[in-house]
């Protein structure tokens, strides 16, 4: 039954606080004779705290807990979340918390079966559309009050259910987020700020945040208009007022969801027919094409193709949604060879199918009838409509009047990539899109939701109610933040063997970062992303139907192949999931390296909305602090030092710091407490002794360091067949267990840095694996960027390309002379190098064959390090200040334009960008300046602010000035990166066997059997 | 025990009594629920048959899949159907009468429920009544008798001569609801039909069968054999056929009488090669003249000649009169065919299952040594001994005759290349078993 993803068994939801937590944070403890804490820890029953009186003084205690794992604070941060907040509750055998709009309706049966009124938009409720959002009876039962929320609209069952009550609980994440089907998703606190803020600063009351948060567990609520009911149930008359979204009317969890429209990679709204609409037209949301499913549009609801098989199940406990599916897209539409037989072939179905030809409506009449030659089917909400489906095999039929010259062009293409030549003519066995190796939704996907972060943060004084299992209170709470909801990303990988392994979309579900504050109010770790079972990165990825589907907004040939025009090497980086350097997470501090040491300063505020400090949701969600932040003149108040250096490269990875500090060598800082309170020293090179801890690797030159990923990852947890054959993973590339050090005079040096990840702090020693350098090829190394098993590492004959493939034993691959160069960046084909001519680009298509491309350069003074975030390379430039340039195609970069913000910018030196919301800011190291941080796109600024890559229109909002020059700064956290470039697998994959595309799969999409890269064009 | 049963069994007579003079289903006075009222999974839609319980309930499955009442209705969409209505001058089949009298459940509007759709075409009520009364008690096994059912308005379907009625009423015809040669002549097929045949046909249609005849079917219905359903059949389809004759559809007023009463390849035939023969049965008839539709006769004479030879004699006698009398005038005609309807009448009243117990070999010997002559000059003639053939060899249960009637079938598979002669030396080449067949299956007689 395990290959069908049946379970077995299910076991209760275990206390949050008893399981065994998947980061590996550790928690400081002074150690020595502890007095008696006031604050006992979190489920320790012993309130005297016996056991800790006395510790091995100096150590920090890495249990979390005296009694080992799954006690005290080493506890499972996200399962409080299912434990104590709205977020997958309540289960359906409890009644609705009947708090909202989208939250009414009741339990059992009933919860499906008994309509409430939660949405008055007709494509989401249907005929029950008049009846409103409130919950109202309207019942002629004089006994039940009418105007009052939390009744039935009758007490009577039906199968006439609308989608509206399927979102009651289908609106969040962990339950499928199906707000997509209707072309919503997740509102980010950004669009239209300055209609759902507050005036005036929201300082509520706990008592009052306790309120709002019982009924909706997203942070952000306390400062928002939205904690008012009212204001809530009325966000659809904001509307018409609006300039930078639309809303929904349903607010499961009381929270707001926005339209999604048609956009371009720019983020243009479009028409049905393609055309720009303007973003001054005051009808552009009526204009532009609302991105629900076709289905939608078409006045389906989820009843309509989820029939009794999907909802009712089979009786067996299935492991993974998709896996208790029967219906597939061509049970009704067909294939280009044949006509549907109405019978099911998803993987939950029976042998042969369920035969939807039996189905029935309320009103008796057949669901499913073939008319003719036409296939007809019947609302099962409104018996008089009927709708005619759409056979594949007639759009693919030039005599057919349905055919579609495009549709046919994809379906029939032929798996000749230099002919691509297509029609009826070709054989089955000759497609190059085959219903058995891809879903149709690879393509018939408008959108997808990408959930690139979610913060988890813990707190010890929020005594709540735990709605699970045992029940009981704890004192602990956590509140669930979605930071950056994008839907531009479309991202493919394969889903798992039960569904045929086939090529589909893969969304990023929801990274985790977890944060804890204690009893004492201190935060214990911060924003730290956990650490899957199987030792893969937490920022999950999973295949999976985005429920997106349109006929006209499909994704073309362009979108996986590369287009002759050779604009989509930004697209093709995020195709392949090697993440796109737009949506990392720089978190609550930004991380420099100085001249004489490291800096971690405070960028954004610790409250949810985390809000950049300085930026436009600050201003929004913050008047008074922002005020304050002016009245400050723009600078940042905290942040912490440790001296060393010079640090002229720096990695933040989980709770640890690696720099590379010239004659220092290789340096790994404990940055765990940087927001710690009860520490007076937030970053430490030691935390106890040198005997018993020891992360420096001594080198001659330490020029700079690198990490294969920047996710927290920890390899040797996967192996064994508990991985490999129950759990089907794949396995570690062997890089994944190093750092990977330049050293200007020794080359490279590769050092095991996986005992930082092994929730052990008593065996932190490091030292070199290997020390690499063969004729010197390496001289004046300077700067190194990580592509797979490839290194590109800058030195002073220019770019070296090194093979790791066995990480001990390296080979030059090639070498591109350059005069001067200084570092490199990498996307996908092309690798943007500086020299002292300024931006070069190299092809890198084929690691060996490196070509320089000579055409291909931006003139810059001083460029220095550069940081491609999808289609715009920022660089560093020097006294100039900050060059962006245009490089959507890389082999033609133009500069857009150089920002010295009004000559505040003196002398960058390196630059990072990252998300926060809506937003996309770049951090810049400014040498003697200090630290900047500069917002790149924000809705008043850039009303283009959602799409692939909007054009950044640079402003300098925050500095934090240092006393020793800036010089490097640390990535944020990669929330798009499921692999690597060449096929090596970061980030934790759900549903069993699902995985990224192998370096062989990816370049079937791009290169021909010799190796060459062929083109597409999508008309 | 055996007095309750008595008694129950009286109830059930009278019960019957007033019932059965019924009426075919739709022509009672019940509202007819739909086929949605049957298929519930936990009723008749069950997607396999159920263990432990008295029928299959997964009839609504079976019904969908693979069994063509299902699609009556939406056959009258067809493109076909669409060019008939056409010729025939009607707005549409779907909604014509004379096409939902066969195509659908027509009942009258007021008498359809809720959930009743004239779509599903010939559905569960078509059959087995009207379930306003039934519905929702029949199931209640073993609580409600069958018997309850019926005297609610459920129709016997078990019962062979009830059967026999309600499938002819649309296979054959009767003086309301008729496929006329006209619209034949639209486009309309021509119409076949043997009872024991089809019930089979249709009762196996699909992977799953749509009854099964079981120990607690007879029980509760009682179980006759092939041959039994056969001989009732035929009996029964030979005097509606001649009681047709004898109403108004015969002969209307026109100058031709209704030609579908004739048999098609009797004027339906090349002009190139000279096809017409006729045999003694045809009266002397002269070269050219068409014959009455007899297949269904012939099978009844060569019934007759096994299980009671002077009616055999007799319903020879009255075919050959009634062929004479087509060369005549209507008058002839109607009046030897009521003649003949009374031999066959005197000879239904007499057929019983335990008459035709252990007659079947006999009978096949009757029907192949009578082809084997070239009696079957006809394709329908032809096409009715084929059916008898292989419902006797079905029932004698020997594979050595059943490996024969492939070839057999292979002959007919085109009517409009019918070779008489080929038919006639193919039967005369069916070789018997060596040894007596088994005994065959007494539980299948009443």
């Amino acid at each position: 039954m395990q290959h069908c993803s049946i379970r077995a068994v299910l076991a209760s939801l275990p206390a949050w606080e008893s399981v065994n937590p998947g980061d590996i944070s550790r928690v400081f403890e002074d150690g020595g004779r502890n007095l008696g804490n006031l604050f006992p820890e979190t489920g320790l029953p012993n309130v005297l705290a016996l056991l800790q009186r006395l510790e091995e003084p100096g150590k920090p205690d890495n249990r979390q807990s005296n009694r080992g794992a799954g006690t005290g604070g080493r506890i499972s941060v996200p399962l409080i979340n299912l434990h104590k907040t709205r977020l997958n509750d309540p289960l359906s055998w409890f009644m609705g918390t009947n708090d909202q709009p989208g939250d009414y309706r009741s339990s059992g049966c009933a919860s499906c079966h008994v309509v409430y009124a939660n949405d008055r938009d007709p494509r989401h409720s249907g005929p029950y559309a008049t009846f409103g959002r409130d919950g109202e009876s309207i019942s002629n039962d004089p006994v039940i009050p009418k105007n009052e929320s939390g009744h039935p609209l009758q007490h009577q069952f039906t199968r006439a259910i609308p989608t509206s009550q399927c979102m009651v609980c289908h609106m969040h994440q962990p339950n499928m987020f199906m707000n997509s089907y209707l072309g919503y998703t997740m509102w980010d606190y950004e669009s239209d700020a300055p209609f759902m803020w507050p005036k005036e600063q929201q300082n509520l009351s706990i008592a009052e945040q306790r309120e709002v948060l019982d009924r909706n567990p997203e942070g952000a609520v306390v400062r928002g208009k939205w904690a008012n009911i009212d204001f809530l149930r009325n966000v659809t008359d904001l509307n018409p007022s609006l300039q930078d979204t639309q809303f929904a009317d349903y607010h499961g969890h009381g929270w707001n969801f926005r339209a999604v429209k048609k956009r371009d990679l720019r983020d243009n709204l479009l028409d049905a027919d393609g055309n720009l609409v303007a973003n001054d037209d005051p009808d552009k949301f009526q204009k532009a094409v609302h991105l629900s499913s076709i289905h939608v549009d078409k006045g389906m609801l989820c009843v309509d193709c989820h029939f009794t098989q999907d909802n009712h199940g089979n009786g067996h406990i299935y492991g993974e949604v998709a896996s208790a599916i029967e219906v597939e897209c061509q049970d009704c539409h067909g294939t280009v060879q044949s006509y549907p037989n109405l019978r099911t072939s998803g993987p939950a179905a029976p042998p042969g199918g369920t035969d939807m030809r039996l189905y029935r409506n309320e009103d008796g009449r057949r669901r499913f009838e073939w008319r003719g030659d036409q296939l007809i089917q019947r609302s099962v909400l409104d018996p008089e409509i009927e709708w005619t489906l759409s056979l594949v095999k007639d759009s693919v039929n030039p005599a057919h009047d349905e055919y579609n010259e495009k549709a046919a062009r994809a379906k029939t293409m032929r798996d000749d990539v230099a002919a691509q030549d297509w029609g009826p003519d070709v054989a089955p066995e000759n497609l190059a899109h085959k219903d058995e190796e891809m879903e149709c939704y690879t393509c018939h996907t408008s959108w997808m939701t990408s959930c690139a972060g979610c913060h988890l943060p813990i707190e010890a004084n929020w005594k709540t109610d735990r709605h699970h299992y045992e029940g009981g209170a704890t004192r602990n709470f956590a509140t669930y933040n979605p930071q950056v909801a994008r839907d531009q990303m479309f991202m493919l990988g394969r889903r798992d063997p039960l569904n045929d392994s086939k090529i589909a979309p893969v969304r990023s579900s929801s990274a985790l970062v977890l944060s804890s504050t204690n009893a004492n109010r201190e935060r214990i770790y911060v924003q730290q992303p956990p650490i899957a079972a199987s030792g893969f990165s937490s920022q999950a990825m999973n295949p999976h139907f985005p429920h997106t589907t349109r006929k006209t907004e499909t994704k073309t040939c362009s979108n996986c192949h590369l287009s002759a025009a050779g604009d989509n090497n930004a697209w093709m980086a995020q195709l392949l999931l090697f993440g796109t350097n737009f949506v990392n997470f720089i978190g609550f501090n930004a991380w420099a390296g100085l001249e004489d040491g490291v800096l971690g300063a405070q960028v954004t505020e610790w409250d949810e909305p985390q809000a950049v400090i300085g930026s436009y949701l600050h201003r929004y969600a913050y008047p008074d602090n922002y005020q304050q932040h002016q009245d400050n003149d723009d600078v940042l108040q905290t942040a912490a030092t440790h001296s060393g250096g010079p640090a002229t490269c720096v990695q933040v990875r989980g709770e640890y710091l690696y720099t590379a500090e010239g004659s220092n060598g290789m340096q790994v800082y404990d940055n765990a407490n940087i927001a710690n309170k009860g520490f007076s020293q937030r970053i430490v090179e030691l935390p106890f002794s040198k005997v018993g801890h020891d992360t420096d690797v001594g080198s001659k030159d330490a020029s700079c360091v690198a990490l294969p990923t920047n996710q927290p990852i920890h390899p040797p947890r996967n192996s064994g067949d508990l991985m490999r054959i129950d759990n089907q993973e794949q396995a570690f590339h062997p890089i994944y267990s190093y750092a990977f050090v330049t050293d200007g005079q020794e080359g490279l040096i590769l050092v095991d840095v996986t005992t930082f990840s092994d929730g052990d702090v008593n065996n932190n020693f490091v030292q070199r694996a290997l020390t690499w350098n063969p004729d010197d090829v390496l001289a004046g190394a300077r700067h190194i960027t990580i592509g797979g098993h490839y290194l590109y590492i800058v030195a002073e004959r220019g770019l070296v390309i090194v093979n790791v493939d066995d990480p001990l034993l390296p080979l030059v691959l090639a070498v591109v002379p350059l005069v001067d160069a200084r570092a490199s960046a990498l996307q996908f084909r092309y690798l943007f190098v500086s020299d002292n001519t300024g931006l070069r680009v190299i092809d890198v298509t084929n690691p060996a064959a490196p070509e320089l491309l000579e055409n291909a350069s931006v003139a810059i003074h001083d460029a220095q390090r550069i940081y491609v975030a999808r289609t715009y390379a920022y660089i560093a430039a020097g006294s100039e200040g900050l060059a962006i340039v245009d490089v959507w195609n890389p082999e033609a970069p133009k500069l857009l334009q150089i920002f010295s913000a009004d000559g505040e910018l003196r002398n960058t030196r390196d630059v990072v960008v990252g998300s926060t919301n809506a937003s996309l800011f770049a951090y810049i190291a400014d040498g003697e300046a200090g630290l900047k941080v500069v917002q790149l796109t924000a809705p008043d600024s850039q009303p283009n602010f959602y799409g692939f890559s909007p054009t950044p229109v640079p402003e300098l909002i925050a500095s934090y000035p240092t006393r020793s020059p800036v010089l490097s700064l640390s990535k944020g956290l990669d929330r798009d990166r499921g692999v690597d470039e060449t096929g090596g697998q970061i980030a934790v994959f759900g549903r069993k066997g699902a995985r990224p595309l192998s370096l062989e799969e990816m370049q079937k999409l791009y290169l021909d059997a010799e190796g060459n890269p062929w083109y597409v064009e999508d008309e | 025990m055996w007095k309750m049963n008595r008694i129950c069994f009286l109830t059930f007579v009278t019960l019957l009594t007033t019932v059965a003079l019924a009426e075919l289903p739709g022509d009672d006075a019940y509202t007819y629920m739909g086929v949605a009222t049957c298929a519930a999974s936990q009723c008749h839609g069950s997607a396999v048959p159920r263990n432990g319980s008295n029928v299959l309930q997964n009839e609504y499955v079976t019904w969908t899949q693979d069994d063509p009442h299902s699609r009556a209705y939406q056959t009258l969409g067809s493109n076909r159907s669409k060019r008939i209505a056409a010729r025939l001058g009607l707005k549409s089949a779907t909604t014509a009468k004379m096409c939902l009298d066969c195509h659908a459940d027509n009942v009258p509007a007021e008498r359809r429920g809720e959930r009743f759709h004239l779509s599903d075409g010939v559905g569960c009520e078509s059959c087995h009544g009207g379930a306003e009364n039934w519905l929702v008690t029949h199931y209640d096994v073993p609580n409600i008798a069958h018997a309850a059912s019926v005297s609610a308005g459920m129709y016997r379907t078990e019962n062979i001569e009830k059967r026999a009625a309600l499938c002819l009423s649309c296979h054959l015809g009767t003086r309301d609801k008729f496929a006329t040669h006209r619209m034949m002549a639209a486009g309309h097929p021509r119409l076949a039909f043997e009872l024991d045949t089809f019930t089979e046909l249709w009762r196996t249609a699909g992977r799953q069968a749509h009854y099964r005849v079981d120990a607690d079917y007879r029980e509760r219905k009682g179980a006759v054999s092939h041959s039994y359903t056969w001989a009732a059949g035929l009996l029964a389809e030979g005097r509606q056929r001649l009681q047709l004759i004898n109403g108004p559809r015969f002969a209307a007023n026109s100058l031709f009488p209704e030609l579908s009463f004739y048999d098609c390849h009797a004027c339906h035939r090349s002009m190139k090669t000279l096809q017409w023969r006729s045999l003694p049965r045809h009266g002397g008839a002269g070269p050219g003249a068409p014959f009455i539709h007899d297949g269904t006769l012939v099978m009844a004479m060569a019934l007759a000649r096994v299980i009671s030879p002077t009616d055999g004699d007799a319903i020879e006698a009255g075919l050959t009169a009634l062929h004479r009398a087509s060369g005549k005038n209507v008058a002839s005609i109607r009046m030897a065919a009521q003649e003949l309807d009374t031999t066959l009448t005197s000879l239904q009243s007499r057929l019983s299952p335990k008459l035709l117990r252990g007659r079947e070999l006999q009978l096949l010997r009757e029907i192949l040594a009578t082809g084997a002559e070239g009696n079957y000059l006809d394709y329908i003639s032809a096409e009715q001994a084929f059916m008898a053939v292989q419902m006797l060899v079905i029932e004698l249960d020997d594979p050595f005759l059943e490996d024969q009637l492939d070839p057999i079938a292979d002959t007919l598979n085109n009517d409009e290349r019918y070779r008489p002669a080929q038919f006639a030396a193919i039967l005369a080449t069916v070789a018997e078993p060596e040894e007596k067949p088994a005994n065959i299956d007494d539980e299948r007689n009443d």
